[in-house]
């Protein structure tokens, strides 16, 4: 709704004043639109209390543009009264990271320590050897024998304690352990004498000393029975 | 600004370059540790000089350095020496067996056969020489075995453990079977002769 400019009670031109001091900055900065800023200047044409209001606005502009210029000075009171003014700290020093630097330091190179030989252990090639071993099971058979030992390469030919179950039973000698996948050659040791290889094996070689070898191939195939 | 706060220690400045320096000790840490059984040559070069004198120590050095045994079997070989040592043996025996280990590493075969034949030797009570000439022909068997593992790999047999075959091939070699025989039990799929085949069969 367009009100008429000059033409009505003091109501009335107050409610002008009030749409026009809107546009009193676009104004000032020249980004009113023409017809806009004609109308604008007629308003101040009759309007004292909106010419006083552009004056006020023009020199506060211009003191604005004139304070960029000011090189102000803090006074030299000001960093003490704001350092004074300051809580106090609530770390004690002891734990400022100035004394606590060398600390975690330390602490940090005898982590990397223990990390470096996890890592020596995890090294591609030196690959860690997942055993699946499994349960071989021998039965010799020497109703004359007093005592049988069981020697090969699992316990390098007796230079070695390995877990063995061992039981005898009318000359049935019976012996369990579990073994890594691998190639086992093997002798019976009979009265701690004889050098003997087990006839129930599926497969004897020459030890190439005059003498034969019971050959035990443990697999992941031989699920049942690797005797 | 900012550097010079960092360089007084203050909070923030040290927190920026620590994770990078907690890398870098990490790193150093690996790199400088000796591999498991690394110096075990040494204390086997020991053992060698102080058993047979520095001549023998010398010969087997020869044959140990430069050689590609893994590092986890050196304490093996090392342990091997070390029961030739204690038995008595002559400076032949690790002579021998260090020559034809070497031989084996070079070719990619697992030494530990010829350890365990040592261990059988010595248990047997084996002279030396009968000791050495197993050795040596055990070695041949293996190197004999890996020709025709790889070339019956190249007509399509799969083995579940190349280090496994090796050693089974060597023992039916040993025995006296010969390659071809092997070779099309094996293609023919007929292992009724080679049991212990069938278990090193994918």
């Amino acid at each position: 709704m367009q009100y008429p400019i000059g033409a009505g009670g003091e109501e009335l031109r107050f409610m002008n004043c009030r749409r026009y001091e809107k546009l009193i900055d676009p104004y000032l900065s020249g980004v009113l639109a023409p017809s806009d800023r004609d109308r604008f200047e007629r308003h101040l044409v009759d309007c004292a209390s909106c010419r006083e209001s552009v004056a006020e606005f023009q020199a506060l502009d211009a003191m604005l543009d004139d304070a960029s210029h000011w090189q102000v000075e803090p006074p030299p009171y000001l960093v003490e009264r704001i350092m004074a003014n300051l809580p106090a700290r609530s770390v004690s020093r002891l734990w400022s990271w100035r004394f606590l630097h060398p600390v975690v330091a330390a602490l940090s190179l005898v982590l990397a320590v223990g990390l470096g030989f996890l890592a020596r252990d995890m090294l591609p090639g030196q690959e860690q050897v997942v055993a699946r071993s499994q349960q071989v099971r021998i039965i010799f058979f020497s109703p004359e024998a007093s005592s049988v030992a069981l020697i090969g390469d699992f316990n390098e030919w007796g230079q070695r304690e390995v877990t063995l179950a061992q039981s005898s039973d009318r000359g049935i000698w019976e012996f369990s352990m579990a073994l890594d996948p691998g190639v086992y050659h093997y002798n019976l040791l009979v009265d701690g004498e004889r050098w003997v290889a087990n006839p129930k094996s599926s497969t004897l070689v020459p030890d190439g000393f005059g003498g034969y070898n019971s050959v035990l191939v443990v697999s992941e195939k031989c699920q049942d029975d690797c005797s | 600004m900012g550097l010079v706060r960092m360089s007084k220690g203050s909070g923030r400045g040290p927190a920026c370059f620590y994770p990078g320096g907690f890398i870098l000790l990490l790193a150093l840490s690996v790199c400088l540790y000796p591999a498991k059984g690394r110096c075990s040559w040494k204390e086997v070069d020991t053992m060698l000089a102080e058993a047979y004198g520095d001549k023998v120590a010398r010969e087997c050095a020869d044959y140990y350095q430069g050689l590609e045994i893994p590092e986890d079997t050196v304490p093996s070989v090392g342990e091997a020496i070390a029961r030739l040592v204690n038995a008595g043996y002559p400076a032949g025996c690790p002579v021998e067996y260090l020559k034809a280990a070497g031989d084996l590493s070079r070719a990619g075969i697992d030494v530990s056969d010829l350890t365990s034949k040592i261990s059988e030797g010595i248990a047997k009570k084996v002279s030396p020489e009968r000791l050495n000439r197993v050795l040596a022909q055990r070695a041949e068997a293996l190197q004999e075995a890996r020709v025709l593992v790889l070339s019956l790999e190249g007509s399509g047999v799969e083995f579940l453990d190349k280090q496994m075959a090796y050693r089974v091939m060597a023992d039916y070699l040993l025995r006296g079977v010969g390659p071809d025989d092997l070779r099309s039990g094996l293609i023919e799929g007929d292992l009724k002769s080679f049991p212990a085949l069938d278990n090193v069969l994918r």
